[in-house]
């Protein structure tokens, strides 16, 4: 297929606005919306691996996806299991989620800075959505469903409108849709944590060797 | 004096918790959760509680189709200094993931029973050679060809490790009237005899033995696994799954691999495992069927209705499934 030079102008803006980082799906309200192209990587088999499939996708999505080919160049293919050792994930209990994490994620992940903070709100998450930049949010998804109480869990932010904030959800499904008065609650729950991304061109590797 | 009032504020119940949170999320991990802080003098008492997940896919989309949580309660206490809020007592990693995996194990154990109970005349017809090497059906087979054991001249050949556990096997069929014991004289018990009478040939007198055993012995789950090990693991993969489901729910087989082999380890046993689910078909404990292109297992829907009726032998988790 050939393109004109406007065609070809069409193409380079789009990807300039980080367009080809999103992808146009449905609200449950048949509204089209936009989301970030995060791959969805179910845990069905194994019950406690929620944050090890939450940095999946986001590793997936950096490396694949994000608009910045410095930073798809640095970040690493890492597998499930590499994660999980990474992370200290442990059988039936889960993922420890401390600083501890985010060091290790730190010094074992090139191209993306990972810190964990408390008391994050929908403002600070659409700011890094816009920006072409998936969050990691720690819930309480026994509560979102059931209004019980039950295991911290994390998800992936691809989206977030007025009404919704989307999530590809390792217990769930992709482009999960949740209220934002069903996730408050939820998200309370877990003190309204989030592990957030910031891409980083500089070797973080290379600097604590030296 | 001022000074320590300034740094000894007393904890809130909020503060309680959230210390014992981030105590669980910073050394135990992110599935155990903070339960209502209890204050008992000058101590906050935290218990750690635990819904674990459980996820069932629909095998035609491979999209998760339910999700629902196990509650283990009270499997550990954060106790927590109600002046300095600083933590004095709190479990270890490894005691929480033991009760984690104690409770797990309960949940098997207690399917597998009422399921060896309503399906003992399913699992007795498994052929024999199929069981597993065991002194039980050895020693129901001696006493139905040869009438009488001589402790004293039929053991006298074999090891002592052996005859000990041959002797457990005896004392075990003796609890459920099958063999009785005088001395060292051991012969069929009245419900044996009952059986013997009503079998056509020894095979059939095998099977009813092992089937009456099965039924009224199902609180034997041990002795009753060294007999059908793998069989009861793989059914009792099924049947669990669907009971926590609340409906039969087909199974894919590399999930039914991958909980199978988390038992045994041994790669033989995944050479084995197709051989097992068909014997399993065969019997009709679990049926195949094809979803999606793709070969899926699940139990028998009568059988697993009438599992589900056992409430006495299901009563100790009959509350643990959430959601």
């Amino acid at each position: 297929m050939m393109y004109d030079d406007q065609q070809f102008a069409k193409i380079g803006i789009s990807i300039y606005r980080g367009e080809s980082m999103k992808r146009k799906i449905l609200d449950p309200m048949n509204n089209q919306i936009e989301v970030l192209k995060v791959p969805w990587y179910p845990q069905q088999d194994v019950e406690w691996t929620c944050l090890v499939n939450s940095i999946k996708m986001c590793l997936e999505y950096m490396k694949n996806t994000y608009d910045n080919r410095i930073i798809r160049d640095i970040v690493p293919n890492m597998s499930i299991d590499e994660i999980m050792k990474i992370t200290n994930t442990r059988r039936f209990t889960g993922t420890v989620v401390d600083s501890h994490l985010i060091k290790n994620l730190n010094s074992n992940i090139e191209g993306i800075i990972f810190s964990l903070e408390e008391e994050v709100n929908m403002n600070k998450l659409s700011a890094k959505i816009e920006k072409g930049i998936p969050s990691i949010v720690l819930y309480n998804c026994q509560f979102l469903k059931y209004g019980i109480r039950g295991a911290g869990h994390a998800g992936v932010i691809i989206g977030i409108t007025e009404n919704d904030i989307i999530i590809n959800n390792p217990w769930l499904g992709s482009e999960y849709f949740i209220s934002h008065e069903v996730f408050a609650p939820a998200w309370e729950l877990e003190y309204n944590q989030a592990i957030l991304l910031d891409p980083s061109p500089q070797s973080k590797l290379g600097q604590e060797e030296k | 004096m001022i000074q320590n009032q300034l740094v000894d504020l007393p904890v809130d119940e909020r503060s309680a918790e959230k210390i014992a949170y981030n105590w669980i999320r910073s050394t135990i991990g992110n599935i155990p959760h903070v339960g209502t802080p209890v204050k008992k003098g000058d101590m906050w008492s935290v218990p750690v509680h635990v819904n674990y997940p459980r996820i069932f896919k629909d095998l035609t989309t491979e999209r998760p189709q339910k999700l629902r949580f196990m509650s283990f309660k009270n499997i550990g206490e954060v106790k927590i200094d109600a002046i300095k809020g600083l933590i004095v007592d709190k479990p270890t990693f490894y005691q929480i993931q033991h009760k984690i995996s104690e409770n797990l194990t309960l949940v098997q154990k207690t399917v597998q029973k009422a399921l060896v109970k309503v399906g003992a005349n399913y699992f007795a017809e498994l052929p024999f050679p199929s069981h597993m090497h065991t002194p039980l059906l050895d020693v129901l087979s001696w006493l139905l060809v040869n009438d009488r054991i001589d402790v004293s001249i039929d053991f006298e050949q074999i090891n002592e490790e052996e005859r000990k556990k041959y002797q457990q096997n005896i004392e075990l069929l003796t609890k459920y009237g099958l063999v009785e014991i005088e001395g060292n004289i051991i012969t069929p018990g009245n419900y044996l005899i009952e059986i013997e009478s009503r079998g056509k040939n020894y095979h059939e007198r095998l099977s009813k033995a092992l089937s009456f055993f099965f039924e009224r012995g199902y609180e034997e789950i041990e002795s009753i696994y060294q007999v059908i090990g793998p069989y009861l693991t793989l059914s009792s993969i099924c049947y669990e799954r669907s009971f926590e489901y609340g409906g039969v729910l087909p199974q894919d087989y590399s999930e039914i691999e991958s909980i199978f082999m988390e038992t045994y380890r041994v790669e033989i046993k995944r050479i084995k495992l197709p051989r097992y689910l068909v014997q399993l078909e065969a019997v009709n404990i679990l049926e195949s069927k094809t979803i999606g292109g793709k070969i899926s297992w699940s139990a028998n829907e009568n059988l697993f209705n009438k599992m589900c009726l056992e409430r006495d032998i299901l009563e100790p988790i009959a509350g643990l499934i959430e959601g």
